[in-house]
């Protein structure tokens, strides 16, 4: 709101014009104003201009909607509300039927054992001296394809073994101790790639012949700790 | 402040009691009862619900308003009808949404406001309206008035089509749609001291490049 004053100049006049003509200013500044521009023709052409570019704003022709537009509009609007009652269909039958599978699935999740959360007391306490088991490629819980068919001992202590469950993927765990024991097996030996032709390789020669015999030297791996000295020597035998 | 509260509780002048609210013909200072919904309250609730019937009575009711305002923030005809669709779409999806069903007229102008803005964006027409408008306007036909006056609105709607974006709003909303500050505030999400500044350099500008039309004006 502005002030009141009793002597409206032109320059004041001019500022307080817009307001004036919106009714948005007091009634004494109203009046003082008025009483300005009946005395000021500079002014009061200043408000007939005003009044004119108001309306000549006004007079911007409308336009004309097409005989389609509400129809169009009908249209989408429908699609739209049909769309939504599908997905409400869809909804009803969904919940009540997913409830349970997502219930059994959060309740699976916090009984079962073996879904243990990083940092939890029983995995972090082993997690050092496991470790070298993991980094050399050998059997953990989360390898079921060779600790459960050679060694189901080393499945009974899944909180020992557990110490690194990212260290070996579950596809690559028949690959690991392949590769570790036809070391062992050819130990001094030359190596596959040294001198065997790469067609005698290929057609299962003598650079071939120890991966071959991998499942065998994995199958005498009886528990962790066995696992662990095997481990050693095979590495420091390289 | 929201168009509600604009009408519910509109400022008064301490001094004069008048209030300030009050341009389009909604008193901002309603009695103390609460009135009876009106007739599009009834019907955007029923909308809501997602009745459909009642919302194409809600489109023949703002249609008209709907698609002038479009027309005028954007100055294209047929841009103007699909930007008023996507209007009126997204208000039937926003509808459940809308807390006070009675404030729907205000909300409507808004959500098209907002899709003028975001047509004028993707067009890339950011400050600037296509001027090809202009070009396309229909042949002035009839008695010399009415040629003259048609002659004479082509150039206010080209003046009004080049202004800055946020000049136009204003413009339109205020002058040509006749919005309070506080809708105009709740629609533009600005303040009300902030409307009234863009307004007033919004119509020093519009006065001053449309003098010659206004002297001729002034000059009948």
């Amino acid at each position: 709101m502005t002030r009141p004053d009793a002597t409206v100049g032109c320059e004041r006049f001019r500022a307080l014009l817009d307001s004036y003509l919106d009714g948005e200013i007091s009634r004494a500044e109203e009046s003082t104003a008025r009483a300005h521009a009946h005395g000021c023709a500079a002014c009061a052409r200043e408000v007939e201009r005003a009044i004119a570019a108001r309306s000549l704003l006004r007079s911007v022709a409308a336009i004309g909607l097409s005989s389609g537009f509400r129809a169009t509009v009908g249209a989408r609007v429908r699609a739209e509300q049909g769309r939504r009652e599908r997905r409400g269909r869809w909804l009803r039958v969904l919940v009540p039927a997913l409830a349970p599978v997502a219930a059994a699935a959060i309740a699976f999740a916090l009984w079962n054992p073996t879904s243990k959360l990083p940092g939890s007391p029983s995995t972090t306490g082993v997690a050092t001296s496991a470790a070298p088991d993991a980094a050399a490629g050998h059997p953990t819980p989360e390898e079921p394809s060779v600790a459960i068919a050679t060694a189901p001992e080393v499945a009974a202590e899944p909180s020992r073994l557990a110490a690194k469950p990212h260290a070996a993927p579950t596809a690559r765990p028949v690959a690991r101790p392949r590769v570790g024991a036809s070391r062992a097996v050819v130990a001094g030996a030359p190596h596959p790639r040294d001198g065997a032709p790469s067609y005698l390789r290929s057609r299962g020669g003598a650079g071939s012949a120890p991966v071959v015999a991998a499942p065998v030297v994995t199958a005498k791996i009886p528990e962790p700790d066995a696992v662990f000295v095997a481990s050693a020597g095979t590495r420091y035998s390289l | 402040m929201g168009i509600q509260e604009a009408r519910g509780s509109g400022p008064v002048h301490g001094d004069t009691g008048i209030a300030v609210v009050d341009v389009v013909g909604v008193s901002a200072l309603d009695s103390a009862a609460p009135p009876a919904p009106s007739r599009i309250e009834v019907l955007a609730r029923r909308a809501a619900r997602g009745d459909v019937v009642a919302f194409d009575e809600l489109v023949s009711l703002h249609e008209t308003r709907v698609a002038n305002l479009a027309y005028r923030l954007v100055n294209d005809a047929t841009d103007a009808e699909d930007v008023a669709q996507e209007a009126f779409l997204k208000a039937f999806r926003s509808l459940p949404r809308l807390r006070d069903k009675s404030q729907f007229t205000g909300w409507m102008l808004k959500i098209t406001t907002n899709a003028a803005r975001d047509f004028l964006r993707r067009r890339g027409r950011r400050e600037e309206v296509s001027l090809d408008a202009a070009e396309h306007a229909p042949a002035p036909s009839g008695t010399a008035d009415v040629v003259a006056q048609q002659v004479t609105q082509e150039r206010v709607r080209y003046l009004l089509a080049t202004m800055p974006r946020k000049h136009r709003e204003v413009l339109v909303l205020r002058d040509i749609d006749g919005l309070s500050y506080e809708e105009m505030a709740d629609i533009l999400s600005c303040t009300v001291s902030s409307v009234k500044n863009r307004l007033h350099r919004a119509r020093a500008a519009f006065r001053l490049r449309a003098a010659p039309y206004v002297e001729e004006v002034l000059g009948e």
